[in-house]
């Protein structure tokens, strides 16, 4: 197992925008690191441009300390899970397990041998003799992961290993990968588009758009401290409510009220400048009482939509009495341009408890802690610090 | 079989039925009257001596050494055409697979000898060998009379054939080629397959049943060889092949009873190596998709 450097990769075709732009990370030794984004984000290009079936343009890309950059894919001792598979549909499962260390020339006995633990620790031993078009999406998927690690590399690269299997074996897959890896102690790069993998997976995700990296941290610190705009509206499902505000005389003003200047952190005392305000939509409490917290955002709101999906409610609350700013220079404008997952359209959700009834078009009453509010620049998207709190 | 499958199925034929109808005529019926010619004493010379005769016809044709000469020289020209073909094809397919700059204009001139006429070619070729007049002995600073000996006689046709129709060949394999998912090749390099361990391990397996299907159809097309021989030797110097001795006893000789013989052995030469091939390459026209 190896720890891989990347140092200022960049990859771009001659006249068009980069797709890598200027990237520096470092996977450590066993990590089990996730590259997430957005689709044309780079995350899939990023993989390739590591086990190397892309060049670079511009960077270095060291294994354990040794430039790797400049070799050939089966120069570089790395595995990797294709999101279609890619198992070779002439061969049977043992054979296509096998293919790595045949081309490896190792002796016939040593070649069986893990090929059988494989198969074993795979759950593959009564598939070895079928060809791959006869197997399920399930069964497919862990041949290609047999195929992976029967190798013993230096890392493993899975590129949306899981996108094509159904919801439930996903999950199921989901889990079995997290004790794979944990039983291997293998450093593993997994790209995926899903946040829920991104968030359950890895010990350490980098967040991706444009080509740049936005992020990059352990899950709950990228959800809890997002640095920018498109992080914050990236994780979390459903995504984190965005709304226009400024901070001026009074406090934070709010299109649905006022925060004093008390609650903010002080670095903002005195400021004046617009800026978008995140509130996870599990950060509104209902307010049944007058009672809420000292630093608190009241709010009265009105129900326009209603989930239930059992354990929680989603609420989506109404427009108009936030009396939102739509149209050029709005939310709408900006959150656009950041992320496909915050639109002009979006509508503010808050989530409660599933066992909270709330009617459609019924007044709420709310509070949000000052403590859960988000802040962040209305033209960059940079979280603005210090932000409220380091949240932990 | 329920109601609205036999519906169904009597819908198919329906839907078929011009195409059978087709085939028939143009296949089926000359098939048929060619082989009902070949059991006749038919010759056009003698159109009083006409008479049933069963399979005497074939019985002279089988033991005349001009079939046999014939036959030889068809499966000598056969055999080193296609396989001089396939090995060509299959650089060709490559390259137009891989080219990334000038992408069509590759594609284009490799194409450019198939569309040309055969006679036009068979001709071009042999103005090329020409002794005197042909650039082969100035570019090679021979005197070489190319087409009065049996042996340089056999590489101008059989030079001429690949020339011709590797193109058709190139283009089968690349069709080929282009259903081999990009994935698997990038899968065999990332599990450390040099170049050839990709060619030889994954490309050339998958490519067999389109292989298969394309030195069936070249082969089938070689064995009728007909235009590159008569306008190059007419037969000449010992290169008689099959059609030629059809055309020669048919058309020239106006012996359609033993002429129908002739085509109706060819026939039987092609279905045979037609079925050779479906049985040993395991090609099933389904399986080559």
């Amino acid at each position: 197992m190896a720890t891989i450097e990347l140092e200022n990769v960049s990859k771009g075709f001659r006249g068009g925008t980069p797709v890598l732009d200027d990237i520096t990370l470092t996977i450590e030794e066993g990590e089990f690191f996730i590259l997430v984004g957005p689709s044309g984000c780079g995350k899939s290009t990023l993989l390739n441009a590591i086990v190397g079936l892309e060049q670079l343009s511009a960077g270095e890309i060291r294994v354990d300390g040794q430039r790797v950059d400049h070799l050939d894919p089966k120069d570089r001792d790395m595995a990797m899970v294709f999101q279609s598979y890619a198992l070779y549909p002439h061969m049977t499962v043992r054979e296509n397990i096998a293919f790595p260390l045949r081309l490896a020339g190792l002796p016939k006995a040593e070649i069986a041998s893990r090929v059988a633990a494989a198969a074993e620790m795979l759950e593959l031993a009564a598939i070895l003799d079928q060809k791959p078009a006869r197997l399920s999406g399930g069964q497919r998927q862990r041949v290609a992961m047999g195929r992976a690690l029967v190798r013993k590399p230096k890392a493993f690269l899975l590129d949306e290993p899981l996108s094509n299997l159904d919801a439930r074996l996903r999950v199921q897959t989901r889990s079995e990968l997290a004790r794979l890896q944990q039983r291997l102690g293998a450093t593993m790069i997994y790209v995926t588009h899903d946040q829920t993998e991104a968030m359950t997976l890895g010990h350490r995700v980098a967040i991706l758009n444009g080509g740049r990296i936005q992020q990059v941290g352990a899950p709950r610190e990228l959800y809890r401290n997002p640095s920018n705009l498109f992080v914050a509206g990236f994780l979390g499902s459903p995504g984190m409510n965005l709304i226009p505000a400024r901070i001026d005389g009074a406090g934070l003003v709010l299109p649905i009220g006022t925060i004093d200047w008390k609650s903010l952190p002080p670095g903002f005392a005195g400021r004046k400048q617009a800026v978008l305000v995140g509130i996870r939509p599990e950060h509104f409490h209902r307010a049944r009482t007058d009672e809420s917290p000292p630093h608190a955002l009241r709010v009265e709101a009105r129900a326009e939509w209603v989930e239930w999906l059992g354990a929680e409610t989603f609420v989506q609350l109404g427009p108009q009495v936030f009396d939102l700013p739509a149209g050029p220079g709005g939310v709408g404008e900006l959150a656009a341009g950041q992320s496909s997952t915050v639109t002009s359209a979006a509508p503010i959700v808050a989530r409660f408890d599933g066992t909270e009834q709330v009617a459609v078009g019924s007044p709420v009453r709310l509070w949000v802690d000052a403590e859960d509010i988000y802040l962040f620049d209305a033209n960059s998207g940079i979280t603005l610090s210090p932000s409220p709190s380091q949240r932990t | 079989m329920t109601e609205r499958g036999r519906a169904e199925r009597r819908l198919g034929w329906w839907l078929s039925a011009p195409a059978l109808v087709a085939m028939a005529l143009v296949t089926v019926y000359p098939i048929a009257y060619a082989f009902w010619l070949s059991l006749f004493r038919h010759d056009l010379r003698f159109p009083e001596q006409r008479g049933f005769v069963g399979w005497a016809n074939y019985a002279s044709v089988l033991s005349s050494p001009v079939w046999w000469q014939a036959l030889t020289n068809t499966l000598l020209i056969t055999a080193a055409s296609v396989a001089v073909e396939l090995v060509l094809g299959f650089a060709m397919a490559l390259l137009m697979h891989r080219a990334t700059v000038g992408r069509q204009t590759v594609r284009a001139s490799i194409l450019v000898p198939y569309a040309i006429i055969t006679v036009v070619a068979a001709l071009a070729w042999k103005f090329a060998f020409d002794p005197t007049t042909g650039f082969v002995n100035a570019l090679l600073g021979l005197q070489q009379s190319w087409l009065t000996e049996r042996w340089s006689a056999f590489l101008v046709i059989i030079a001429t054939e690949i020339w011709k129709t590797t193109p058709f060949m190139a283009l089968l394999l690349l069709a080929g080629l282009a259903l081999i998912s990009e994935d698997l090749i990038r899968a065999a390099r990332v599990d450390g397959a040099s170049a050839w361990q990709r060619l030889r391990h994954v490309t050339l397996p998958l490519m067999k049943p389109t292989i298969g299907v394309a030195m069936l159809f070249r082969t089938l097309d070689a064995v009728r060889i007909f235009d590159t021989v008569y306008v190059q030797t007419r037969g000449g110097q010992n290169t008689e092949t099959l059609s030629l001795v059809a055309y020669d006893t048919l058309i020239v000789r106006l012996n359609l009873g033993l002429g129908s013989a002739v085509a109706a052995l060819i026939f039987v030469v092609v279905a045979l190596i037609a079925w050779g091939f479906l049985r040993s390459f395991g090609v099933s026209l389904e399986e080559s998709r």
